[in-house]
């Protein structure tokens, strides 16, 4: 037994008590099983990783399904009866699997002939994202839970992964209490430990260490995520490497690289989680910098911010957002020529709700209100031609503005610009037309 | 790379020809209904025309589609390459990242289609047979997509090449909907690769169709036949080409070519999957995509392709942290529309290959249009056409506008009428009142004359146009450098106002010159250079412009040459000096002549002068020859000018239209029932709707159901008066009721629920904006209801706009 | 200091390693969370002697003088309902009276909708052959003929059918109940001598039946009251869970050890304390057995006994707040946005708040502390959604349709006492954090 956490927690660093805790309570040899675990913890701490490792260990017969991909309970069903059947399938048997099955009493006497044909081996089966099961029907998450009862003399243990913790679950009726187990975030030092066995063969241990401890340092307080920390690692390294590479640095003086590494590093802040670019291309973008291209990088980035619209659908998306962001009653103080002038009182009502209309978000404006600024603040006056209208629409289907209810002309429909404030401002800068003049949250 | 390309061309050269015949089909069947009342052969001869232009036309913008897109294409085909090889290479422990381009298309919706076809055609030469393109009206929820994407992917009857729209061949396995699943997909996969690694021997010309094809042969009995067809996927393009395209080399070229990628690592083909509008989709929908593929991306080496119309921040809008954990994009910019418009105008407008040419109006249309309102070169195509076709319907002149080889013979074979048809146009007439008197008779009664007059001018206007579009380059490269360009930058923007009016008259062009005026030398040269270089590959055989370019050529050479000629100018002007004085025989003369020689000798800088000289000889240049081509003799044949006819072809405008219609029916049906004398009165037979509509209009924003069907009683039968009968007539109000309806479902009017006393506040916003005049809804006062009449709920606002 | 002894007399090298796998079978055997061994089953008759009682009696007299009856067993979860059942059916087995009848289980998690139970039970009556090429007009139809052929001639020879329905709140929600209507009615006009026994937690059950239905039900009500005293009740059960069943260990020294071991644990005050606690959370037996099944996994034969230790650690193990848990994963960034969170909670007391806000809060807080400057905004907006997927905030319900995701409201779902704990335990937390933080709460 304990042979066995070791081998496994020699593979898996990090993580030796997880994975005694698994092994001890599936026990070994043939005996029974527990009927069902909860594994949990943080995306990327290695839940499926030694969960797998140490049921292959274990040689438990394994079926192992994501709840994403199996949106239908039938998907679900069929693929851990062919997994554990051991159906292959192929074009020669065309694709079918073990049996059709899509309820659960099915599946259940299913698992119970194939225990019974297979000679009463260890099952397991493991259910990974399996907080989507929730979303299923109400049913599946009890029988689940409960499998070992139900088929009853199978010895199947079913084991949900999840980074949600036991408590989210138990609204179904007939939830049976798993045995939990909590894989916590690595610690530093742990992330440290696993990140050095990135080192490549020709630097110096102590030298990738200290790489990593200024990225960590960087990083660390924007996420703990192993595989995000690891994707930065890899991205950063031969930027930070060059001057060795070029000999204007040895691989001692810490303070030469940290200068050079530290704004790339800083660039690449802006991209945690979100990777604008995969490695390579980075590199190549590193490449363009040296070429004196200054920051390549931003200009990629910040060349998709801006993008070309037809001229009046600037206006319109202009017009829509000065709709979302204004309130209604106060358009005749921004677009007409003389509108009487606002009393004292208003001073205070707005210092009220001054900064809320940003944050609150925009409002919904019907149509007819959108063309009448549309049509006050275009300098040229312009026929309300069926163009006009499919822009409209254009804006829709690019998620410029939302339509809200009223699918057609009829009940007349509501929409709201969805773009941020900085995207407007280039909009209106692009026409020039100072945007900010005729925001309540600012005029 | 470059072998993709010459293959899409090849493939270009297939479609093409396809399109020449679908195009002819169509439109023939359509020559019954062409023309007016002429007789039929010039008819005929006219739609032939017409024919021969639009496939100018198409031909050279299908050439132009790929070329334009050729760049980014070629990074993105190498890119899904790399991704697709690096996956099987090192089979990338650990990570789950999808190698992802995102691909940002401008957001010209109308192109997109035509943009990722070629997309998807140059993938499937050249990198893998397995696409799928997913858009977002069919997936709106994860089950729909991953089925879509998965048939797809198996071939499962999905077109992957846009040229097979017409057979829908089932290329994979015959599959179950519920089949389809991601285990299938990686089975069939797993399948697939082995046992086209063992093909991979390059002996075989394994071009993948054949591949694939060889799969199932070693796999079990049943399902031969289904995964066998992937060579009819394939291999029928191919063969199909071989068929229809004229030179069967073309598609032999292809397969050669297309063997390379395959055999290479045939073993590794990525599959593609194309997200056509990002932006569009469900973004649950999108994460779990994402998920699954990066779930299976060990064993399945999927690339994704984002079509991103606005920005790629629209992406990580949708996308949740898990979920763009796992993506790993690469940006590819795809070539702005304006950049393909210009192509366009450079190539089809400005070219002399197609005898059609568009006049300044038109043009104007087209552009504001495709600035205005879409940047889709598509619609700015359609529009050219219908140009096109407004020609040559509406000009019975038009017969003539064809390639002068044609016309020749066809002026040969005019016949009297037709001749007088083409010497009744004003611009004929015009030019004949400035010939010498004796030719006038000549040209007007003489038919062999005004034939071969009619030729020479025609030859004449074409010669013409072709100068005229050099100039217009070279006034473009003369003045975008300006400060703040006052002909703008772009040749389109030239183009617009020399096709609307003599370039010299415009103020632009005066501020232009004075700018010019005022160029340094180190700006001038190089532009000068390039205007002569346009003027060389354009102008070389026309004469009056070479010597003009002769001319040109000469004051650039001193131009670059002046540092050392300084001196040696300096040289006459001093020793005019004294014979200027020695001619001075009144002192005020001298006085005159010292002061301008004051002056001269100040600014006769060399440089200033030869500047002036050349402004001068473009100037003039200009002048000559970039008149409007409607002042042109003959110009009806080539140009379209009038804009009307097109612009309402072209620019709908539903709600006017619609109120024309209610308000006066007669000018749609022409019935001569319901003519009216002014607008607003109204006849008893008028249909019903328009009545009720004129009725409405009279009251006031919240219309009184009874009262109105009163009102609409008593216009339609007018002749009892006494309203005080109780008695609806059920047939009236029934027809009352429909009209009611019917505007309702226009839009006019809508039921509502308020009360009297809602009104106001109710109101307020509204009123806010309410002198903001046109577009915006009339807001009246409410009358008090008093009788529920029929199922329709009591009281009807308006909601007419404009 | 036993073990040593043990390995003097068997030669074989890690015997005490085998010894404890064995024991640990046994145990297993206990401590799975369902069903009962063969003492525990004999327990569970001496506890609830009458109702078993009256179940057997039920059943005998359905078995024997083919009379009808239905009755609904009801008890809180883990009490052992299905349990006891079985042991009452094994007892009718040894007394052979059950072999002439048929016994129909019937689970309202798996059979969930009537025409899956009607599929069930005919597989279960293995009629499929009968019905195979038959087409049925109504639900009643069918059943009845099931019920028809499993009779020759005269009613009283016809075979008895137990129906044993788990989980039979489940089947209330079936459409119209087609199912309970059709076995009551048969069960009450008695056309076939059949016995419908309900097994539920769900005390107000007769609630949930249709009236038609509940017309037909006779009100047989057995409930079962697991007595719940901590002294002796729960301490017995603990003793009996670890206590190895006489006689199944080859070394019975070894055996007799254990359990004399065990008797002596339970004396223990430490152990006490612990499932006193245990005791006072739930009641529910199964939680003891997940924490025993933990101890006992954890045996080997370097440390062979369940001590005191051993179970605070199980213990500890298996409770302990989840939250505080998930919040030791989170990074700074996130830990931040919660206590920004937190901070909106108090000023807009529980007034929900979208990203903007918290956004806002951030970026004010990081101003204020020059030396942290602040992330740029997508990064946060994707740690924010990071913390919606760790259910962590909650969005608040009404149509988000059109929304942005930045503006949509949301709940804070940690209390201040569990930050306060999790801050308190999170290692090198930058100190003008904590103080803000210790501002919030």
């Amino acid at each position: 037994m304990e042979v066995a956490v070791q081998d496994i927690s020699d593979s898996i660093p990090c993580r030796r008590e997880q994975i005694q805790l698994l092994v001890h309570l599936l026990g070994q040899g043939t005996c029974a099983l527990p009927s069902s675990l909860f594994v949990y913890g943080p995306s990327g701490c290695g839940k499926t990783l030694v969960t797998l490792a140490v049921l292959k260990r274990l040689d438990i017969i394994t079926a192992h399904i994501n709840c994403i991909e199996a949106y239908t309970p039938r998907i679900m069903f069929e693929t851990v009866l062919n997994q554990l059947s051991g159906t292959v399938l192929s074009s020669s048997n065309g694709y079918t699997s073990y049996a059709s099955c899509d309820n659960l009493g099915d599946f259940v006497k299913h698992i119970k002939d194939i225990g019974r044909n297979r000679g009463m081996p260890r099952i397991a089966v493991v259910v990974e994202h399996s907080e989507r099961l929730r979303d299923q029907d109400a049913n599946i998450m009890p029988v689940l839970c409960r499998l070992q009862e139900l088929t009853c003399s199978t010895n199947i243990v079913v084991i949900f992964l999840s980074s949600i913790p036991v408590d989210k679950f138990r609204a179904s009726t007939g939830f049976m209490e798993p045995i939990v187990v909590h894989f916590p975030q690595y610690y530093k030092n742990e992330v440290m430990e696993i990140l050095v066995k990135l080192k490549p063969e020709k630097y110096s241990e102590e030298f990738f260490k200290n790489y990593i401890n200024l990225v960590l340092s960087v990083f660390y307080v924007a996420t703990k995520d192993l595989p995000e920390l690891k994707h930065q690692v890899q991205l950063n390294f031969q930027t930070y490497c060059e001057p060795i590479e070029k000999g204007e640095a040895a691989e001692g003086d810490m303070r030469q690289l940290w200068r050079n590494i530290e704004p790339h590093l800083r660039k690449a802040m802006n991209s945690v989680y979100l990777r604008e670019v995969s490695s390579d291309q980075y590199e190549r973008m590193q490449k363009l910098t040296e070429k004196n291209e200054p920051d390549h990088l931003l200009s990629n980035m910040s060349h998709n911010a801006k993008m070309e619209l037809p001229f009046y659908s600037k206006f319109l998306l202009i017009a829509a957002y000065l709709a979302s962001y204004n309130p209604a009653r106060t358009d005749r103080r921004f677009f007409m020529k003389y509108h009487g002038k606002q009393r004292k009182t208003q001073a205070m009502i707005k210092a009220k709700e001054r900064s809320s209309n940003q944050l609150v978000g925009p409002k919904p404006f019907p149509l007819d209100r959108l063309l009448a600024i549309f049509y006050s603040i275009v300098d040229d006056r312009v026929t309300p031609t069926a163009n006009i209208f499919s822009q409209i629409s254009t804006l829709v289907t690019l998620r410029l503005l939302t339509q809200i209810g009223g699918d057609d002309q009829l009940d007349s429909p509501k929409y709201k610009c969805v773009v941020s404030l900085d995207f407007i401002r280039t909009i209106a800068r692009m026409v020039s037309f100072d945007i900010i003049r005729y925001l309540y949250d600012y005029a | 790379m470059a072998a993709t390309v010459s293959v899409s061309k090849g493939v270009f050269a297939f479609k093409r020809s396809k399109g020449k015949t679908q195009n002819d089909a169509t439109t023939l069947s359509s020559l019954d209904f062409w023309g007016q009342d002429e007789e039929a052969d010039i008819k005929k001869v006219t739609h032939k025309n017409y024919v021969h232009c639009w496939k100018n036309i198409t031909q050279t913008l299908n050439n132009l589609q790929d070329k334009i897109h050729a760049k980014v294409f070629e990074e993105l085909v190498t890119f899904v390459k790399s991704a697709g090889e690096n996956m099987r290479r090192q089979d990338h422990g650990e990570t789950n990242d999808i190698p992802t381009a995102c691909l940002v298309t401008g957001v010209n919706m109308p192109d997109h289609n035509s943009i990722f076809e070629s997309l998807v055609r140059l993938l499937t030469e050249g990198v893998t047979p397995h696409i799928a393109r997913l858009r977002s009206r069919d997936c709106t929820t994860l089950r729909g997509a991953v089925y879509k994407m998965i048939t797809q992917l198996m071939g499962q009857g999905e077109v992957v090449d846009p040229d097979m729209y017409e057979e829908v061949a089932t290329t994979g396995p015959e599959l179950k909907r519920a089949q389809c699943t991601m285990p299938v997909l990686t089975a069939w996969y797993k399948e697939l690769s082995s046992s086209s690694a063992e093909k991979s021997s390059p002996t075989k010309s394994g071009s993948c169709g054949q591949m694939t094809a060889k799969t199932p042969k070693k796999a079990l009995a049943s399902p031969c036949k289904a995964l066998g067809s992937p060579k009819k996927n394939i291999a029928n393009p191919m063969s199909e080409r071989a068929g229809s395209s004229h030179s069967g080399k073309s598609p032999r070229k292809r397969m050669k070519l297309s063997e390379k990628p395959y055999l290479s690592k045939c073993h590794t083909l990525p599959l593609v999957v194309i997200l056509e509008d990002v932006e569009s989709f469900p973004s649950n929908v999108l994460n779990d995509l994402i998920l699954i593929c990066s779930n299976h991306i060990q064993n399945l080496p999927i690339v994704l392709v984002f079509g991103v119309a606005t920005t790629t921040a629209a992406v990580h809008r949708s996308l949740a942290q898990d979920a763009s954990a796992c993506v790993a994009m690469e940006v590819f910019q795809a070539q702005p529309s304006t950049h393909y418009l210009n192509h366009v105008i450079e190539q089809v407008l400005m070219s002399d290959k197609v005898p059609f040419h568009i006049g300044g109006r038109p043009f104007k249309l087209l552009l504001d249009i495709f600035l205005y309102s879409d940047l889709s070169v598509e619609k700015f195509v359609k529009g050219l056409k219908v140009c096109m076709m407004e020609h040559f319907l509406g000009n019975s002149s038009s017969f003539l506008c064809c390639s002068a080889s044609k016309r020749t013979s066809l002026i040969e074979a005019m016949t009297p009428a037709q001749l007088d048809i083409i010497r009744k146009l004003p611009s004929f007439r015009t030019y004949v009142e400035k010939c010498p008197p004796k030719e006038q008779a000549a040209l007007l009664l003489d038919e062999k004359v005004s034939k071969e007059t009619i030729v020479t001018l025609l030859s004449q206007l074409e010669s013409w146009y072709i100068r005229f579009c050099c100039l217009v380059k070279v006034v473009q490269v003369l003045t975008s450098t300006l400060p703040l360009c006052p002909l703008g930058k772009q040749v389109r923007e030239v183009l617009a106002t020399c096709l609307s009016q003599p370039l010299l008259d415009t103020e632009e062009f005066q501020k232009a010159t004075k700018l010019l005026k005022l160029m340094s030398r180190e700006e001038m040269l190089p532009i000068l250079r390039n205007i002569l270089e346009i003027l060389q590959d354009k102008l070389s055989n026309d004469e009056e412009m070479s010597d003009m370019h002769y001319k040109l050529s000469l004051l650039v050479g001193r131009l670059s040459s002046l540092d050392q000629l300084d001196q040696v100018i300096e040289e006459p002007n001093r020793d005019e000096e004294p014979t200027v004085s020695l001619q001075a025989s009144d002192r005020f003369v001298l006085k005159e002549k010292l002061q301008e020689l004051a002056k001269k000798s100040r600014k006769t800088n060399m440089y200033d002068t030869l500047r002036c000289d050349v402004v001068e000889l473009l100037v003039k240049t200009f002048e000559q020859h970039l008149q409007p081509p409607s002042l042109q003799p003959l110009h009806e044949i080539m140009f379209l000018e009038s804009s009307s006819s097109v612009k309402h072809l072209l620019v709908g405008v539903p709600r006017p239209a619609l109120t024309t219609a209610l308000s006066n029916p007669h000018h749609y049906l022409q019935c001569d029932c319901c003519q009216l004398k002014d607008p607003s009165s109204i006849l008893t037979t008028l249909p019903d709707i328009s009545v009720a509509y004129k009725l409405h209009l009279e009251c006031g924003r919240l219309v009184n159901l009874y009262d109105w069907m009163q009102a609409f009683i008593s216009v339609i039968d007018g002749e009892d008066e006494d309203s005080a009968k109780k008695t609806v007539d059920q047939q009236l109000q029934a027809r009352f009721v429909q009209a009611v309806s019917e505007l309702q479902f226009i839009g006019f009017i809508k039921p509502t629920k308020r009360k009297t006393d809602h009104v106001k506040e109710a109101l307020a916003p509204d009123q806010s904006i309410h002198p903001l005049k046109d577009s915006y809804s009339v807001t009246y006062k409410k009358k008090p209801l008093l009788l529920e009449v029929s199922s329709l709920s009591s009281c009807f606002v308006l909601v007419l706009a404009n | 200091m036993g073990l040593k002894r043990q390995r003097e007399d068997d030669e074989e090298g890690d015997g005490a390693d085998d010894l404890m796998t064995q024991l640990q079978q046994h145990l297993r055997h206990n401590l799975t969370l369902w069903g009962s061994t063969h003492e525990a089953g004999e327990k569970l008759l001496s506890l609830y002697r009458s109702e078993a009682q009256h179940l057997e009696e039920l059943m005998t007299r359905t078995l024997t003088l083919g009379e009808s009856n239905s009755a609904m067993v009801l008890a809180p979860r883990g009490t052992g309902k299905s349990a006891l059942l079985d042991t009452v059916l094994k007892k009718l087995e040894r007394t052979g009276s059950l072999c002439e009848g048929f016994v129909v289980r019937l689970s309202g998690l798996l059979q969930t909708d009537d025409r899956h139970a009607l599929r069930e039970i005919t597989s279960q009556l293995r009629l499929e052959t009968a019905t195979a090429n038959k087409v049925f007009g109504s639900f009643a139809e069918n059943l009845s003929f099931l019920l028809e052929s499993l009779r020759f001639g005269s009613k009283e020879s016809s075979k008895p059918v137990l129906f044993i329905l788990e989980e039979f709140d489940l089947f209330c929600h079936h459409r119209n109940q087609t199912l309970l209507y059709n076995l009551f009615d048969v069960a009450q006009s008695a056309q076939a001598p059949i016995c419908v026994l309900g097994l539920t937690c769900r005390l107000d059950v007769i609630e949930l039946l249709e009236k038609r239905v509940k017309s037909r039900f006779s009100h047989r009500h057995i409930h079962l009251f697991p007595p719940d005293a901590f002294d002796p009740h729960y301490l017995a059960t603990f003793t009996h869970l670890l206590t190895l069943p006489p006689d199944t260990l080859p070394h019975k020294d070894f055996a007799e050890r254990w359990n004399s071991d065990v008797a002596s644990l339970v004396e223990d005050i430490e152990v006490r304390r612990v499932l006193k606690r245990i005791h006072t959370t739930t009641k529910d037996v199964r939680t003891l057995k997940a924490i025993l099944l933990v101890c006992v996994s954890g045996l080997s034969g370097e440390n062979e006994r369940v001590d005191a230790k051993r179970l605070t650690k199980a213990h500890t193990l298996l409770s302990g707040d989840s939250k505080t848990k998930l919040l030791h994963g989170l990074s700074f960034l996130q830990l931040t946005l919660i206590i920004a969170m937190s901070h909106l909670t108090h000023t807009y007391d529980g007034e929900p708040y979208n990203f903007e806000m918290v956004l806002h809060e951030y970026l004010k807080f990081s101003r204020r502390h020059s030396h942290t400057r602040p992330l740029p905004r997508p990064v946060v907006f994707k740690a924010f959604d990071q913390l919606k997927g760790l259910e962590l905030i909650r969005a608040v319900e009404g149509n988000t349709r059109g929304t942005q995701r930045e503006y949509r409201l949301y709940h804070l779902l940690v209390t201040s006492e569990q930050l306060s704990t999790a801050l308190g335990t999170i290692q090198a937390l930058p100190t003008d954090l904590q103080q803000w933080a210790v501002s919030a709460i």
